[in-house]
């Protein structure tokens, strides 16, 4: 039986007077892929950044890995394993490629700054160990030839890339991802679909944002759908895409076509 | 209660005659913490207008005042011009070289793409600019307009002079004529719609770059009204307006940025504690007032008091 | 001829150890801070207090830049959470109300009189001809010192925190970074350098007073790294030099200008506002600064 990663009570969030998301409530499994989906507007994003810690709910709970982050800073959040993706992918546009990467890393000695002056080989060790990993990792996602262009120089798609490559530096126990698949072509898709599929398989948990059925077909354990800021329905991909009440809430059907 | 005054910092023109220390009462510093307040509120909505629409807090904003203060001194003083005229001409000179400026500067920095951060580097540089051309010109002495030196009149225990009533008078004609213009003109609603939702009023068809032309050609003319009032009833120096630009941030950020009204009651406020605390406080330390109001908005209530949500 | 030079290498090394600390606190962390100049005297005025008290040069310095730090700190914890211009504004009003105190509280600091005839390091041993020698070989040492250890800091991780905050303050806590405190050790630092920078002045003029430190001061610094490069530490070294040779330069046609000498002192900050001004339009990284590393457009 595998734990209960996370767990969202009764959360709401409204803004001077218009609610984005009334109490809404679902539990994740360790290693679970879950789908968000949902017509915009919906508040799958308010929900997201709940979950993150960039908004703070009104009212409910939100508990990662048993303990309660409600209130938590987001960079603290991070450090707990959850780690998130933007929709419109966010590189540091003014900083190398490899930067980008050996920036995710956690708990980095080197980011102390009396460390950089009291135990330098330490710290110069440490750095070495994380270009290595990092340098593997870019290899892994195809980007290894880009490792020391600057970051604003990439294409949409290899930032889509850098931004997986990345959280997968802070050794993350539970990614949300944002529309990953959006603006992507159909080569790029297909490798991303794998290597989620693989980090699975290492145990990281998925609550991904995503407008494309088939991806949340392929990818998806269950699916939550919420509409109008509440959490209409859940449950396996198939189960849901026939649910009447769901395709009338997406005006004109959904994004089957992709 | 009374507080201590020193004569040599900056007072009401009818206080320089001796220089004696002096005491002031409560209601005496009302008086002239209202007369400040009504100059710094000029200066306060072109600040709250020009950072609303321009999206940049304009460091020489401080600076224009000067500019306006000199250039009626240059045309009343030097030129022989009637005073009243010369008011008027400082404002048209100060108004149209800002529309230059947007012209020359700013317009070329909104094409790149300059973030705020750029634009008020680059307002340094101008306040910097500015503030030493005046210098160059006119020398870096304390000069004073060509005006006969007033008596205050005595009433009731509190002394005040003809010019702070002009003050207080050209101020209020001139906060009135911006509420006309802010409510009945086209002009007017395209600046205010601009001011509450720059994208909207793009697609609504209105021409942003005259909107931004024309909030620069007022907001700056009340910059040099406020110098030109403040010029009348203290002094002209150099660093006039400079030492301005916490009072007047304070004020535009205390009644919200982008809010006129706001601006004008936040300059009240602003003249009136900095004039009141001399009451518990030495004089040379009113700046700390208004810098620590500031302060405190920004913590507590970045949006000021009649600002959004 | 020689005296000169030194006064030029003196000048240019103090406003680089200066400069050095806006540069970590622009250049590499993103921070607008117009105050700078209100550390470099908190800096000076610790020196010469304790110094004229008795207390060993050595640690008065130390003081001046420990208290300057802990001042960067307090004034940083309420103001580096605030948005860019709201931090820029209130570190300006910041420098000023040091100076204003330093000019208020005369039973301190004497007031705008100034205080002049306090000890300086090795005093006795150098004598008067030769100590302005001394102090620009202390200055070098002091000015590659940091330069190496802007260096080292700025490749380190800890570096590389600080400028993922300059580029996307967003990203960098997705990523776990503890962005606020990140910020406040940039400026503790930063104000630290300016601290130092203040003591050697100190030293160097013999004489300091409240008008010794302006606002102009700090934008004196920050022309320097905006000419120099924003996030080059060899482009702070560049442009002190290039700074102290314009000021020199300047100095040196006085008497053939027509002009009075304030217009001369005017006209020459002129030059520098318009310098800026062009800077900020035409190359805003500078000589040695890298496009790709500014944030100044979208």
């Amino acid at each position: 039986m595998r734990d209960e990663i996370l767990k969202v009570g009764g959360v709401s969030k409204s803004f001077g007077g218009m609610t984005a998301v009334a109490d809404c409530s679902l539990a994740m499994v360790e290693g679970e892929i879950s789908g968000l989906i949902g017509p915009n507007g919906a508040g799958k994003s308010t929900l997201f950044e709940m979950i993150t810690g960039d908004l703070i709910p009104d009212s409910g709970s939100i508990h990662f890995l048993g303990k309660s982050i409600v209130g938590l800073p987001s960079f603290r959040i991070a450090r707990m394993g959850l780690v998130r993706t933007f929709q419109i992918p966010r590189a540091l546009n003014k900083m190398t490629v490899l930067e980008n990467m050996m920036l995710a890393t956690q708990n980095q000695e080197g980011e102390k700054i009396w460390n950089v002056f009291l135990r330098p080989r330490a710290v110069r060790r440490e750095e070495e160990r994380t270009r290595d990993r990092a340098l593997a990792l870019l290899e892994f996602f195809s980007l290894g030839t880009m490792a020391d262009e600057y970051a604003g120089a990439l294409s949409g798609g290899q930032k889509k890339l850098l931004a997986m490559a990345r959280t997968l530096m802070a050794d993350p126990k539970m990614l949300l991802l944002d529309e990953p698949f959006a603006g992507v072509n159909p080569t790029l898709s297909k490798r991303l679909l794998g290597h989620i599929k693989e980090l699975r398989e290492g145990g990281v948990t998925f609550l991904i944002i995503e407008h494309g059925i088939p991806y949340v077909k392929e990818l998806c354990d269950t699916v939550f759908v919420m509409n109008k800021g509440e959490i209409m329905t859940s449950g396996t991909p198939e189960e849901v895409t026939s649910d009447e009440r769901v395709l009338e809430a997406y005006l004109g059907g959904m994004d089957d076509a992709h | 209660m009374r507080a201590k005054v020193d004569l040599n910092d900056e007072g009401p023109a009818a206080l320089r005659i001796n220089t004696r220390r002096f005491e002031m009462s409560a209601e005496q510093l009302v008086v002239n913490g209202v007369v400040l307040g009504c100059i710094f509120a000029l200066s306060a909505i072109g600040l709250s207008m020009t950072y609303r629409i321009l999206n940049f807090a304009n460091l020489a904003h401080g600076d224009f005042v000067t500019f306006g203060a000199y250039a009626a001194f240059l045309f009343s003083a030097l030129w022989g011009v009637n005073f009243l005229l010369a008011f008027l001409l400082a404002i048209a000179a100060t108004s149209l070289f800002s529309i230059l400026l947007d012209l020359v500067i700013w317009r070329r920095m909104r094409s790149k793409g300059a973030t705020r951060t750029a634009l008020m580097i680059l307002s340094i540089g101008l306040a910097i600019s500015l503030r030493n051309l005046l210098v160059f010109s006119f020398g870096p002495n304390i000069k004073r307009y060509p005006m006969p030196l007033k008596e205050g009149i005595n009433v009731g225990g509190v002394v005040v002079t003809g010019y702070q009533l002009a003050v207080v008078a050209v101020a209020l004609v001139l906060m009135l004529a911006i509420h006309h213009l802010l409510t009945r003109t086209t002009m007017g609603k395209a600046m205010r719609a601009l001011s509450d939702n720059a994208d909207l009023a793009r697609v609504s068809g209105i021409d942003v770059d005259r909107v931004i032309r024309l909030t620069w050609a007022i907001g700056m003319a009340l910059a040099a009204a406020a110098g030109v009032l403040y010029g009348l009833i203290t002094n002209i120096n150099p660093t006039m307006g400079w030492f301005m630009v916490i009072p007047i941030f304070s004020a535009a950020i205390l009644g919200g940025i982008g809010n006129p009204y706001g601006a004008m009651l936040g300059g009240m406020v602003i003249g009136l504690s900095q004039e009141l605390s001399t009451l518990v406080l030495p004089s040379e330390y009113k700046i700390a007032v208004s810098f620590f109001i500031m302060i405190a908005v920004l913590l507590r209530r970045p949006q000021g008091i009649m600002g959004g949500r | 001829m020689i005296d000169y030079l030194v006064t030029i290498v003196l000048m240019a090394g103090i406003y680089a150890i200066f400069s050095f600390g806006l540069q970590l606190e622009w250049g590499y962390t993103g921070l607008l801070n117009f105050g700078h100049v209100g550390f470099m005297a908190i800096g000076a005025y610790t020196t010469v207090l304790l110094g004229t008290s008795g207390v060993p040069l050595f640690l008065s310095v130390l003081a001046g830049i420990a208290l300057a730090g802990i001042m960067g700190a307090l004034l940083g914890v309420p103001t580096l959470r605030l948005r860019e211009d709201y931090l820029a504004i209130t570190t300006i009003g910041f420098s000023e109300i040091v100076r204003f105190i330093l000019h208020n509280e005369e039973w301190l600091t004497n007031g705008s009189i100034g205080m002049g005839g306090f000890p300086r390091p090795f005093d006795a041993l150098i004598g008067a001809r030769d100590y302005e020698l001394f102090l620009m070989a202390m200055v070098l040492i002091v000015v590659f010192s940091l330069y190496l250890i802007q260096e080292h800091l700025i490749g380190s991780p800890w570096g590389r925190a600080l400028k993922s905050i300059r580029d996307d303050e967003g990203v960098s806590a997705s990523l776990g970074k503890n962005v606020f405190s990140y910020k406040v050790q940039s400026l503790v630092l930063g104000s630290m350098m300016a601290a130092a920078a203040g003591s050697i002045l100190a030293f160097y003029m013999q004489f300091i007073n409240p008008t010794t430190f302006m606002p102009i001061e700090t934008f004196y610094a920050w022309i320097i790294i905006m000419v120099g490069g924003s996030g080059s530490n060899r482009g702070v070294l560049l442009g002190a030099i290039l700074f102290q040779l314009f000021f020199s330069g300047t100095r040196f046609v006085q008497g053939y200008l027509p002009l009075e000498p304030t217009q001369v002192g005017a006209l020459r900050v002129m030059v520098i506002g318009l310098a800026l001004i062009v800077l900020m339009i035409h190359r805003p990284q500078g000589i040695l600064g890298k496009k790709e590393e500014l944030s100044l457009e979208r």
